[in-house]
């Protein structure tokens, strides 16, 4: 009995440090391939043709007080031939709309809505006096998803690129992005970048100066996770053609398949992550040859939590977006009708990150338990905890030295070893305190709680709000 | 030693479940230290390019640009840069390449190729791995010449993304007649992917260009012909003209939105006729880009047809019509002013205020800025 549930858990960890170390050589090959295909030589002709597609920036905000002004100046900065903003302000109960107005002296404009998506009642639309491409719109409460609606309904270029209020965007990331559109001859619909932490980056007229490991000892915990997730985890996804989200904080579509999709759902905490699997699915059942890619180049940096509470909620609201999205299109899982995502991505969310938390948990309790009552094997709990700081250890190393090799974000040795020590310690508490987080998650959906959690910005550094 | 191989051997011994697991555990092992192998190596060559490229920086590099007039000391620099490997001659020739232009350019591209990297790019571009034809294509597009040209037709109907930079760079040395041939084998299906051949045609000068439209009626794909006379309208007007008539009466309607889009860019009396005959297209889309091709042109004629199209039944004819009105100074306010008061379709009056708001709104910064 206890053989076989030593077994089961370690096995369990093996298949999960398995998956990783293969996507992480999947990524590697992945991002040798964007190496050779990317193409700076033509950045130039790119930026300077009138032929480039028009891209509308939607930006929701729910009191963003504190990034909102840099936010919209990165926006603006952003090196694009032919873009317009639009910020979406969700009802805020802070400055958000006040900042905006002041910032950029706003006045009252009236805009013709196509409205090919339901959404809820605009209150008014404004345009900034001070740079014309920049529209504001005020609407009734209606969530992050349907503020992007309402985007939808009001833009009128062929591509979208979503993008969170709490984020700054690379100079040239949205270019990225759409070159990769333009040159692809394989229908792709949308297209995603890494996304980097904001924190212990210094913000000045909405452009990133300096990047280093933040000060914040949780936040480098999560610097190390978003590494390993955009990094290894999706770009070796790509590999696969089975990437199932497209982060909230930065992606780009083609306008008229999110429309034809029905744009984003309201009832659901992780429109990200439901908007990509559904496209995935609208696609495949109409046998309609697309892609959904994935890029390495960093094109947006956003700012993590650096509270246990807040945190915590994140983490909750994501497990539960999760579950959503996981259940809203479980006819995908194991159907060879789907291809890769069906037999592939689908499977792995639903073991490793769906039920993982709860497994690992089971883990702890055995332990806990054959240790009280005297039946723990030792030789075999060492093992365990060998594979689980070590492994997962090395795998975080490798994800950096595949970050050295092409992205370069980390570059000194003193951020290279807060890295390193962080990537060692998130084992010892981090991990945890996510664990529980993210089974509050899964406990409260089956409660039936749709709220996102109160979320509480701290602005960038350097930024003035 | 003894001590690991104990635990393991205890660990063994403990039951055939564990052993199972301890070989996946070893199997895992072994792929983690090839990982780590891999990377160490990779880091290792990374690190060796960057001394190279520091040496280089060091001891040949200065001094290029004030040898590039002179032949003697071109050929000394040469000698000692020519004792370095091709990789890095490349990585410190490419950037400032890619940086100059005109007779700078030249010389720097003239250096490139007497140090035989133009050569050994040529060589890769007809390479069997598909990642070293990229590379090498993505240098040809700065360094290559009409000599190449021919390299460039057979490599633009390589994978996708080859092409398009094969294409590209024969749009700057290619003649017509090769330039036709890349043409005739492209497909669009998308409106995305015509930015790439937007870029081709426009790096082709006027002359080329010229030659090149004797060939429109005979380019296959419908889309491709729309970029053409596009890209005609802007850079070869004159030639443009002559076959606007025959895209507007053309049954494609790709075609005819090319034709709706050039007429914008033209300013001839035969283009308006061929404008507002598109404006009463059957086809939306037509209407819509023959409505934005008026406003660019402007004149009474052109605010005339634009009020109409301001009530159309479709909403992008709609608002492009009354975008276009906005620009027309004080004819085009009138006319947004009486729609907005007197139309009779909701939808329109709707649009005209907007536009009038927003006419409003930046007269007013303009009048705050003065």
């Amino acid at each position: 009995m206890t053989e076989s549930f030593d077994v089961f858990f370690l096995l369990y960890l093996v298949a999960l440090n398995g998956s990783q170390i293969v996507f992480l050589m999947l990524s590697a090959w992945e991002m040798a391939r964007r190496r050779a295909s990317q193409t700076p030589e033509l950045d130039a002709s790119t930026l300077s043709a009138e032929t480039t597609p028009p891209v509308t920036i939607i930006s929701p905000a729910h009191n963003e007080e504190a990034t909102i002004v840099e936010s919209v100046r990165g926006n603006l900065r952003v090196e694009y031939p032919q873009l317009q903003i639009i910020v979406v302000n969700d009802d805020s109960s802070d400055r958000t709309l006040e900042l905006l107005k002041e910032r950029f002296d706003l006045r009252p404009v009236s805009m013709v809505l196509h409205e090919r998506i339901a959404a809820k009642r605009i209150r008014s639309i404004m345009q900034s006096r001070i740079d014309p491409r920049l529209i504001v719109v005020d609407k009734e409460h209606g969530g992050k998803a349907d503020s992007l609606n309402v985007g939808l309904n009001l833009c009128r270029t062929p591509l979208v690129c979503c993008v969170d209020s709490d984020s700054i965007l690379s100079r040239r990331g949205l270019l990225h992005l759409v070159e990769v559109l333009v040159q692809d001859d394989g229908n792709t619909i949308a297209v995603g970048g890494t996304i980097r932490l904001g924190n212990g980056c210094v913000v000045a007229d909405g452009e990133i100066k300096r990047c280093t490991m933040p000060r914040n000892w949780l936040a480098r915990f999560q610097a190390v996770e978003y590494l390993r997730a955009f990094l290894f985890a999706r770009m070796g996804f790509n590999r696969l053609g089975s990437n199932l989200i497209l982060s909230g904080a930065f992606g780009l579509f083609v306008r008229e398949a999110v429309v034809d999709a029905g744009g984003y759902r309201t009832d659901t905490v992780g429109e990200d992550m439901e908007l990509t699997v559904r496209l995935h699915a609208g696609m495949r059942r109409r046998g309609v040859r697309y892609r959904i890619q994935q890029i390495p180049e960093t094109v947006c940096f956003t700012e993590a939590p650096e509270s246990v509470a807040v945190l915590s909620r994140q983490r909750d609201r994501w497990q539960r977006g999760l579950f959503e999205s996981l259940w809203r299109h479980r006819a995908m899982m194991l159907n060879p009708g789907y291809g890769s995502i069906g037999m592939i991505g689908f499977p792995f969310y639903v073991l490793f990150e769906l039920l993982g938390p709860v497994i690992e948990l089971c883990g702890y309790a055995w332990f806990a338990m054959t240790t009280i009552l005297g039946v723990a094997n030792p030789t075999f709990a060492l093992l365990f905890a060998v594979i689980a700081v070590v492994w997962q250890f090395l795998i975080s190393v490798e994800t950096l030295a595949l970050d050295q090799m092409y992205t370069k974000m980390y570059i000194g040795s003193k951020d290279r070893a807060f890295f390193l020590l962080a990537a060692f310690l998130e084992t010892f508490g981090y991990r945890q305190l996510t664990l529980l987080a993210r089974i509050r998650g899964l406990v409260r959906k089956f409660q039936g709680e749709k709220g996102w959690g109160r979320m509480v910005r701290k602005g960038f550094e350097g930024g003035a709000a | 030693m003894s001590a690991i191989s104990g635990f393991f051997g205890s660990l063994w011994h403990s039951g055939g479940a564990y052993r199972a697991v301890l070989v996946l555990v070893a199997v895992e092992g072994v792929l983690m230290a090839l990982c780590a192998c891999w990377l160490s190596f990779t880091a290792i060559l990374m690190r060796r390019d960057r001394k190279l490229d520091a040496a280089f920086a060091r001891k040949a590099a200065p001094g290029l640009l004030a040898v590039l007039a002179d032949e003697k000391a071109l050929r000394a620099w040469q000698a000692r840069a020519g004792r370095f490997p091709k990789a890095v001659l490349r990585r410190y020739l490419e950037p400032r390449i890619m940086a100059t232009t005109g007779n700078l350019n030249a010389r720097i591209v003239d250096v490139y190729s007497r140090l035989g990297l133009l050569a050994k790019d040529m060589q890769q571009a007809e390479s069997r791995a598909w990642r070293t034809r990229m590379k090498a294509m993505r240098r040809l597009v700065f360094v290559a010449g009409p000599q190449q040209a021919e390299l460039l037709v057979r490599r633009s109907r390589d994978l996708h993304a080859i092409g398009v930079l094969a294409a590209m760079a024969l749009g700057r040395v290619g003649t017509p007649r090769q330039v036709f041939e890349v043409l005739r084998h492209i497909e669009l299906p998308r409106r995305l992917m015509a930015q790439p051949v937007h870029a081709m045609l426009d790096a082709m000068d006027q002359e080329r260009l010229a030659k090149l439209m004797d060939l429109w009626s005979e380019t296959p794909s419908p889309t491709v012909r729309r970029v053409l006379l596009e890209v005609a309208a802007r850079r070869v007007p004159w030639v443009c003209e002559r076959y606007l008539p025959l895209a507007a009466g053309n049954s494609s309607v790709e075609v005819r939105i090319g034709a709706a889009r050039s007429c914008g860019m033209l300013a001839g009396v035969s283009s308006m006729k061929v404008a507002l005959r598109l404006a009463i297209d059957e086809v939306p889309q037509v209407r819509a880009q023959a409505a934005r091709a008026l406003g660019r042109r402007g004149g009474s004629g052109s605010v005339d047809a634009l009020a109409g199209l301001a009530e159309d039944r479709d909403f992008w004819v709609r608002q492009n019509a009354v975008a276009a009105l906005r620009e027309q100074g004080d004819a085009g306010r009138r006319a947004l002013e009486e729609l907005s008061v007197s139309s009779r379709d909701d939808f329109a009056r709707d649009a005209a205020r907007q536009e009038l708001e927003q006419l409003l709104l930046f007269t007013e910064t303009g009048e705050a800025a003065s």
